[in-house]
């Protein structure tokens, strides 16, 4: 006996654990075990599919006979009723109750509502599990913004007129206030499509008919609205493999929850260098003309080449109003090489004779096309196999935009065509190299080959003039350009004269050639 | 081989009014033309402040027991501070006695502190010409008009003034001409690195106004040249070069030296 009460104990505490825990249970004497549970727990006035208001029941006699009541009170303080008998054939079984069809009551008030059921038979019990569920006018709580707010009311005259506002702080969202008839069975349903730029907090939203009677509590309830998540399309590169100097293209697109194409704000993206520790960044805009976001980066001569990854990070993208994404990185990766220098040698078609200078302009650029101007750019001349002579260094002239240089042909130099081969590297591993080909003859005097006549005529005037504007410009240049001022350099030569050193030494000039004077005459 | 009589040294002052005039340039050239032909020829390093000539000679004077600086001061005797070259230089026969200035900074402050009078300047040079016989005695001088300089122009039997053709080294070198006419010494005149675009004719029409205003005699002129600045002052262009034009015009000054009367 004993015994059996100190299991009847235990089990006892056991159900007021759970009782206190799950603040649904109850445990009657007989020790059966009893659950509510209301589904949904949150609804909208007017719901059709009403509230199910689920009783477990375990440890049940079985056979045995129950019957159980439900009672729930509404916000307004009114309540209503229904009761069940169940034949129990098992230990554990439910039995359901839905609100408000089998109550006779309806939906048509606002907050929350509470359940209570007693027990009937087999033993009488004003309460073996309580319960509660709540009543709204909207589909949820809170929404991200661009989500639909959808709200449902019930309770109002056939075809009221019923004024709806939605209200943000202590002003009224735009379009609204504005009203609606109820259906005839009284019912009120509308949308609210939140925007991207809806502010951000606390909404009331609230319904009042004008024939209605007023309800009590009256339909008001508050929405909350957040920032909404942006989603982005895998991040794509233009190119998965660059040269130096190339810019790496990348873009994607934004999306908001409800598919509208995002088109404000930026995302950072971090492209990592090879080493997997240099960071750079690059912004990433939306560009109007392609509807995507796009970020280029300009690689240099001097990128660390390898496999470099571009990173949007996740909630980094933001756009203009605060809404943020991806949920997850975005990643891509791209590989960047050593630049290929394009080198154009222009070069002279004619044959170039002993003593005649060949001038190198070089044009180098790199990949990105603009000029190749720091580094070494050389040139060699190769006849028959045999190297002339090189590597002759070609000097930028920024003027020119090139790189120049130039040989004199010698005397010893072979006849013959000649290739120039122009080589262009830096520090950083970047070359290239072009070649062109030249004539040479050491044999005859400088000439220029495939001249026409008329060529040759022009050269001759050309050069006929040339040497006549040297002539004209050589005459009296020392005259024309060197003044000499005999007074005021005699007038300067005199100050020196006068110095004593000076006249030191012209004394002892004078002495010794009388002494030299004087021996001579004594050897006479 | 033209022949002169021994113990007639012409001892000639190479002077400038301003620096890199070319002035050692063309005594170190116009020394070897010389000793090519067979003259003994002296060749003395009086630019105490700057000295260079070493460096055409390729020698290092602070490796040297004396120099021109010890002799000034009477430390040492001409011929001990006199380096012979013609064997190092391959001169055909001809001779060069080179006396080199030093280069030590505290050497060259005691000889322009102290000065050097007129007698032991004169006594070195014909200490030299007894000893070695000379022919001729170049003497490389400091530019401009120092007390140093204007000793070495007055114990000299000719001076020969190199002048760029630009208005301040005109100017100058009239001024030097106007005061060497004073110690009644023969001064002639170089004109040196003449740019391509003038004539040699008007050149000499230059020289010819100089001459009619200034008691000097042109002594020959030379171009401006591109090997000779290039050698960078380590090569003596017609020991290097005989065939080079340059080395055919400092041979040509060669001559005009042997002409002056």
């Amino acid at each position: 006996m004993r015994g059996s009460r100190g299991v009847l104990l235990a089990v006892t505490l056991f159900l007021g654990i759970l009782v206190a825990v799950g603040g649904l249970h109850k445990v009657n004497a007989a020790g059966e075990g009893f659950t509510l549970t209301s589904l949904p727990a949150r609804t909208s006035e007017g719901n059709a599919s009403g509230v199910d208001l689920t009783l477990s029941v375990t440890n049940a006699a079985n056979p045995g006979s129950y019957s159980f009541t439900w009672t729930v009170t509404d916000p307004s303080g009114g309540s209503a009723s229904t009761t069940k008998p169940v034949l129990s054939t098992a230990a554990a079984w439910t039995v359901a109750a839905k609100y408000p069809s089998d109550f006779g009551a309806s939906l048509n008030l606002v907050g929350s509502y509470d359940v209570i059921i007693a027990e009937n038979l087999p033993s009488l019990n004003s309460s073996i599990a309580t319960g509660q569920f709540t009543v709204g006018l909207t589909d949820y709580t809170s929404y991200q913004r661009t989500s639909t707010v959808h709200v449902e009311a019930s309770g109002y005259l056939p075809a009221d007129n019923v004024t709806i506002n939605i209200v943000y702080g202590a002003t009224s969202v735009s379009g609204y206030p504005s009203s609606k008839n109820a259906d005839p069975t009284g019912a009120v349903q509308f949308s609210w499509q939140t925007a991207v730029d809806s502010a951000l907090g606390n909404y009331t939203v609230s319904l009042a008919g004008t024939n209605t009677v007023a309800k009590n509590p009256a339909d008001i309830q508050q929405v909350i609205v957040y920032p909404t998540n942006i989603t982005l399309t895998p991040l794509r590169t233009g190119s998965i493999v660059v040269q130096r100097t190339e810019t790496v293209d990348f873009w994607f697109n934004a999306t908001y929850p409800n598919g509208a194409f995002v088109n404000t704000g930026s995302a950072p993206l971090r492209l990592m260098e090879p080493d997997g520790v240099t960071i750079h960044t690059v912004n990433a805009i939306y560009d109007l003309s392609s509807g995507t976001y796009h970020a280029a980066y300009p690689t240099s001569l001097t990128h660390a080449q390898g496999t470099w990854t571009a990173t949007v990070a996740s909630a980094s993208f933001t756009d203009a109003f605060g809404n943020s994404g991806p949920s997850t990185v975005q990643q891509t990766s791209f590989s960047i090489q050593r630049a290929t220098l394009a080198v154009s040698l222009l070069s002279s078609s004619g044959t170039y004779a002993q003593g005649s200078v060949i001038p190198l302009y070089t044009k180098v650029t790199v990949p990105g096309n603009y000029n190749f101007t720091q580094g070494a750019v050389s040139a060699v001349f190769i006849s028959s196999g045999r190297t002339i002579v090189g590597p002759i260094s070609l000097v930028y002239d920024q003027s020119l935009g090139k790189w120049t240089g130039s040989y004199k042909v010698n005397r010893v130099d072979p006849t013959g065509t000649w290739v120039v081969t122009i080589i262009a590297s830096d520090n950083y591993g970047n070359i290239g190299q072009g070649t062109a080909s030249l004539n040479v003859d050491t044999q005859g005097t400088q000439t220029s080959a495939d001249l026409g006549w008329v060529v040759w005529l022009l050269v001759l005037v050309i050069v006929g003039l040339g040497c006549g504007i040297l002539i004209l410009r050589r005459r009296g240049v020392i005259h024309r350009e060197v003044k000499l001022d005999v007074q005021a350099i005699k007038q300067k030569a005199n100050e020196v004269k006068g110095d004593d050193f000076l006249q030191s030494i012209q004394t002892q000039l004078k002495r010794r050639a009388e002494r030299i004077a004087a021996e001579k005459e004594k050897r006479d | 081989m033209r022949p002169r009589r021994r113990n007639v040294t012409r001892s000639i002052a190479v002077h400038s009014y301003k620096g890199g005039t070319g002035k050692t340039t063309i005594t170190a050239n116009v020394a070897v033309a010389l000793a090519l032909k067979g003259r003994r020829v002296g060749v003395m390093d009086m630019d105490l402040e700057g000295p260079g000539l070493h460096v055409f000679f390729d020698l290092d004077p602070s490796q040297l027991r004396f120099t021109v600086n010890d002799v000034l001061a009477g430390v040492a005797p001409p011929e001990a501070a006199c380096v012979r070259m013609s064997e190092k230089m391959n001169l055909n026969g001809g001779e060069i006695y080179y006396t080199p200035a030093s280069v030590k900074v505290s050497e060259i402050m005691r000889t322009l502190k102290e000065g050097f009078e007129l007698d032991t300047f004169e006594n070195a040079i014909r200490r030299l010409q007894e000893k070695f016989g000379l022919h001729y005695l170049l003497i490389d001088t400091h530019p401009g008009i120092q007390h140093d300089t204007l000793l070495a122009l007055g114990i000299c039997d000719h001076q020969v003034v190199i002048s760029r053709v630009d208005q301040q080294d005109i100017f100058g070198t009239g001024v030097l001409v106007e005061i060497s006419s004073t110690m009644d010494k023969p001064v002639h005149l170089i004109l040196n690195m003449i740019p391509p675009r003038i004539r040699e004719s008007e050149v000499l029409k230059f020289a010819r106004t100089l001459g009619a205003h200034f008691t000097v005699d042109m002594a020959g002129w030379l171009p401006f040249s591109e090997e000779v600045i290039g050698s960078l002052s380590k090569a003596i262009l017609t020991l290097k070069m005989p065939r080079n034009p340059m080395s055919q015009r400092f041979r040509g000054l060669a001559e005009a030296i042997e002409s002056f009367a």
